[in-house]
Formats: C-alpha cells, sequence, structure tokens
C-alpha cells in the first residue's frame, strides 16, 4: 500500500478551479476539499504524483500538508 | 448575573421553523442536551449547494430561500412552515429536525465524498447562567493585581501608564484605548478560527455564534485557547460582577471556526478550510492565534489575498519561538497581518517571534474568559496579542464601510502608537481603538 500523504495545491488563478480539479483528479490526485474562495484545492496522492501536479497547468504550488497548532506559552 | 440576552434583532441563525422561545420550551420539555436547537446546519460543498439544495428539494422539503427577503435580511416570522431555510450565498441549509429524520438524516451520519454537503451539525442556542461566584471574582482580582505589579516590575518608563489603568478593564484593554471607545463592532462579522467556543458561557448569552468544524469535532471548546481568544476579540462590554472587561468588540457577530483539535492541534487543510468559510461569509475581521515555524506557504499567500480582495483582513500571531526565530505561518505571509505580543511595560514579550511583523499588542498575562465551569482564565503569547488587534480591527470597520481589508489594515497602522523598539519586534507599534 503507497504511502498517500496529503497535499496542499494552489491555483495560479489561469484556470477555472473546476477545469484544475479534473485535470488534478487525471494527475492522480484524490481530491479532498475545494476551497473555492481561496483557490485552494486539498487532496492525497502519492509523492510521485505530488511531483507531476506541479506541472499541471494552473498550478502555483503543491505542498505538504503539515501540523499547525497553537505554540508555547499560549 | 450576566445581561439578559436581548432578544435576537435580525436573527443571525433565522428559524426554519420555531421561534427562538419555542424552540427553547420545546428543548427544556424534552430535557437532555438543552445546548442544541433542534435544528441542523447542512453546509454544502463550494460550488455544490444550488444541486444539494435541489437534492434537498427533491426529497419533498418545502424550503425558503434567503433570496426571497429583502437585502436578505430573513425575518423569522416570516419564513412560515418551511423545513428548510437555504442561505445560497454561504452555502447553507438552516432544516429542522424532524424534516432531518424523517428523511434518515443526523449528524453522526457519513457523508459520502461525492456528496454535496460537507457538514450536518446541531444548531446551538445560548441561555444565561445565573449563578455568581464570589471566590472566583476575589481570586480574579488578586490575579488582576499580581499581573499589574510583575508588569510595574518590568516597566521602567510605562509605569504610570500602568497606574492610569482604568479600575475594572484589564491591562490589555487599557493600553489598546479601548474603554474610551464609542465603537462596539456592532454588525461586524468577526471570525475566530481556533479551537472552538464554550458557546454557553454566562457572558455570551444571548450572543448568537455562528459555528462550523473543520477538524470532525464539535464547535464546544474542551481545550480553552479558542474561547480566550473570543473573548479578547468578541467578549462583554460589562461582565457580571466584579469582574473586568476583558473583551473589545462586544457587539460584533461571532463566527466560529473549529480549525484546531481539542488539544490545540491541527493542520494546514483544516486551518485552510476555516479561512475559506470565514471568507465566503465576508467577516471583515478573521483572527488566527495559530501557527506553526514553517516558511511563507503559497495557501495562506493566496488566502490572505483572497480575503483582501473581499473586504476581509486575516490577522494572526507571530508565533512564541522567542526574538531569534523569524515569524511563523500564516503570519509571515505578506497578504496576512502579523501580530507580536507586548508585556504590561509595553516592551516586546520575550517569546514574541518577530521579523514580519505588522503591529504589537498585549500578550502577556491576559485575562480573559475560559470554557466553564472555570470562566475566566490568565494566558500569555502572541495568541493572546492577535484578537486585541481582531478586537480593535472590528471597531474601526464600524466606523467606515470603506474601513474594508488592505484599507483597515492601512488604518490600523497609521492609528497605531509608536514605541521605542524595532519594528522587527513590534512593527508600527502598539494598536489603538478608535
Amino acid at each position: 500500500m503507497p504511502d498517500t500523504p496529503t497535499w496542499i495545491i494552489t491555483a495560479s488563478g489561469e484556470r477555472p478551479v473546476a477545469e484544475l480539479v479534473a485535470s488534478l483528479r487525471k494527475s492522480g490526485l484524490v481530491v479532498g476539499s475545494v476551497l473555492g474562495e481561496i483557490g485552494v484545492i486539498t487532496g492525497q496522492c502519492t509523492k510521485v504524483q505530488a511531483a507531476a501536479l506541479r506541472r499541471v497547468a494552473g498550478v502555483a504550488d503543491v505542498s505538504p500538508d503539515a501540523p499547525v497548532d497553537i505554540g508555547p506559552p499560549g | 448575573m450576566a445581561k439578559r440576552p436581548t432578544p435576537a434583532r435580525p436573527a443571525p441563525t433565522p428559524a426554519a421553523t420555531n421561534g427562538i422561545e419555542a424552540m427553547l420550551l420545546a428543548a427544556q420539555a424534552h430535557g437532555g442536551d438543552s445546548l442544541q436547537t433542534g435544528r441542523y446546519l447542512v453546509t454544502y460543498k463550494e460550488g455544490a449547494q444550488e444541486a444539494g439544495m435541489k437534492a434537498m428539494k427533491a426529497q419533498g422539503m418545502r424550503s425558503a430561500d434567503a433570496r426571497d427577503f429583502t437585502n436578505q435580511a430573513v425575518d423569522v416570522a416570516d419564513v412560515g412552515d418551511a423545513d428548510m431555510l437555504m442561505f445560497p450565498e454561504i452555502g447553507v441549509a438552516l432544516v429542522n429536525g424532524p424534516a432531518m429524520q424523517a428523511r434518515g438524516m443526523g449528524t453522526q451520519d457519513e457523508i459520502a465524498s461525492d456528496s454535496a454537503m460537507q457538514t450536518i451539525e446541531p444548531e446551538y442556542f445560548v441561555f444565561a447562567e445565573g449563578a455568581t461566584d464570589d471566590y472566583l471574582r476575589g481570586f480574579l482580582s488578586a490575579a488582576e493585581t499580581i499581573s499589574r505589579d510583575l508588569g510595574r516590575a518590568g516597566g521602567r518608563d510605562a509605569a504610570d501608564e500602568i497606574d492610569a489603568q482604568v479600575l475594572g478593564v484589564t491591562w490589555g484593554l487599557t493600553a489598546c484605548r479601548v474603554p474610551p471607545s464609542l465603537r462596539s463592532g456592532a454588525g461586524i462579522r468577526v471570525a475566530v478560527l481556533d479551537t472552538g467556543m464554550d458557546l454557553g458561557h454566562p457572558d455570551f448569552a444571548g450572543r448568537a455564534f455562528f459555528t462550523n468544524t473543520f477538524v470532525g469535532q464539535p464547535v464546544q471548546d474542551l481545550h480553552s485557547h479558542g474561547t480566550h481568544c473570543i473573548g479578547t476579540a468578541c467578549g462583554p462590554m460589562a461582565p457580571a460582577g466584579s469582574t473586568p472587561r476583558y473583551g473589545i468588540a462586544h457587539r460584533s457577530i461571532i463566527f466560529v471556526g473549529k480549525v484546531l483539535t481539542n488539544s490545540g492541534s491541527g493542520t494546514t487543510a483544516s486551518v485552510l478550510a476555516g479561512m475559506n468559510w470565514a471568507i465566503a461569509n465576508r467577516c471583515a475581521v478573521i483572527s488566527m492565534s495559530l501557527g506553526s515555524q514553517a516558511p511563507v506557504q503559497a495557501a495562506y499567500t493566496a488566502a490572505g489575498q483572497a480575503a483582501l480582495n473581499n473586504g476581509c483582513l486575516i490577522v494572526a500571531a507571530s508565533g512564541n519561538a522567542g526574538a531569534a526565530a523569524f515569524t511563523g505561518a500564516p503570519a509571515n505571509s505578506p497578504t496576512i497581518f502579523a501580530v507580536a505580543s507586548l508585556d504590561p511595560g509595553l516592551a516586546p514579550s520575550s517569546f514574541s517571534s518577530g521579523g514580519k511583523i505588522e503591529l504589537a499588542a498585549p500578550g502577556r498575562d491576559v485575562f480573559s474568559a475560559v470554557p466553564r465551569p472555570a470562566r475566566y482564565g490568565i494566558k500569555s503569547g502572541t495568541s493572546m496579542a492577535t484578537p486585541h488587534v481582531a478586537g480593535c480591527a472590528a471597531l474601526w470597520a464600524e466606523t467606515s464601510p470603506n474601513l474594508r481589508g488592505a484599507s483597515l489594515w492601512a488604518r490600523l497602522q497609521a492609528s497605531a502608537r509608536p514605541l521605542p523598539f524595532a519594528a522587527a519586534r513590534v512593527g508600527r507599534g502598539l494598536v489603538q481603538a478608535p
């Protein structure tokens, strides 16, 4: 079973989001959520597939999902 | 005893079928979890709301549409016997309980990944608990005094400032010049993306909450960080008894986005989902007391830009990794307003990360609300500084409909009180209320 981490894909705005989502799916992304207001798509795929997502037209950035917290001392 | 709730003016969570009083009576009659109104909020996935709402109608739901009301200001009394009330602008439907049950829908259901629905959540209401707690108040008073003394010990030049504190107000609100402000944040939407909120906190009786969770846990805050932040940004003008005033935008409209779990952690994906929601709801101020020691993230920058484009301002904590550490994400994004922390002596807090900083605000020994039964507590961090800026931003936003997004950003900086420290530590200085 290949490791499929979650990725954050930021759209460049050059293509309609719906069209971009379809392309990302074709490239192997299992789409989680489409955040239309901010032009961000989250989803899961392997590292190799994620590298390919970076070359999809309309993609500005692909980054791994990462932990966020409130941090000390708060 | 907190002030009695003012009956909902333009009810922010309008009834699908019942008035608030009727629902309260019904809830009391059947006992159990009285925080739930018996109605549900169905949130649709981005772009899927039309299809989703059509599907509900196809199942025989009688619906009312917010667009049918002038300016989409829904009057509870005019909704009639509809099973659901749709808010197409925000992709949300308010559905009555029996209508949900009749169609076998519930909050426990796993939503199919191809469904138009994103979440089904119970709607909550809030009512006051009358009890006062003198013991706790005494403790708080002592804590405030200790906090003041600590501030004086390190205070140097600012000692006069501390002595001038208004009795019955936290040091932070005094420093931000909140007590003399005539503004209340009335009508301004403030989103706090954090660990949720104690929806039954007596100081918030009568305040309506728009809520959503992005971490799979109920919005009810079992951590306390979120309640504390909301307390500072949106808490009451006059809490019960001798509790000092700790809240700024006391008449703002509160949007609670739970993007961190009850253990205080989350991921970029859940935080982005919360930002998307707050922007979709056109919250003028979005407060984010969270982050990670990461370089600038493109997605946060895009979200910050989308916010500014839509008249929203995102304020975020610089981080608590100390002066040697650079501002963390998301505050390090150029489109997000970074907030550093000050001690009661108005010097930068030792824990406050620096580098890219827009403004500073009180962040050490901050008194605010925490979930019941404690109700009040003191916390420190850039997390606590951030809602001071968010609250003041809401007050500024109330002064003019033109102060939104980038213009609100500029006004907050232009009106700040300069401080004798590097911009990398305090930005343009201490945030000030209008």
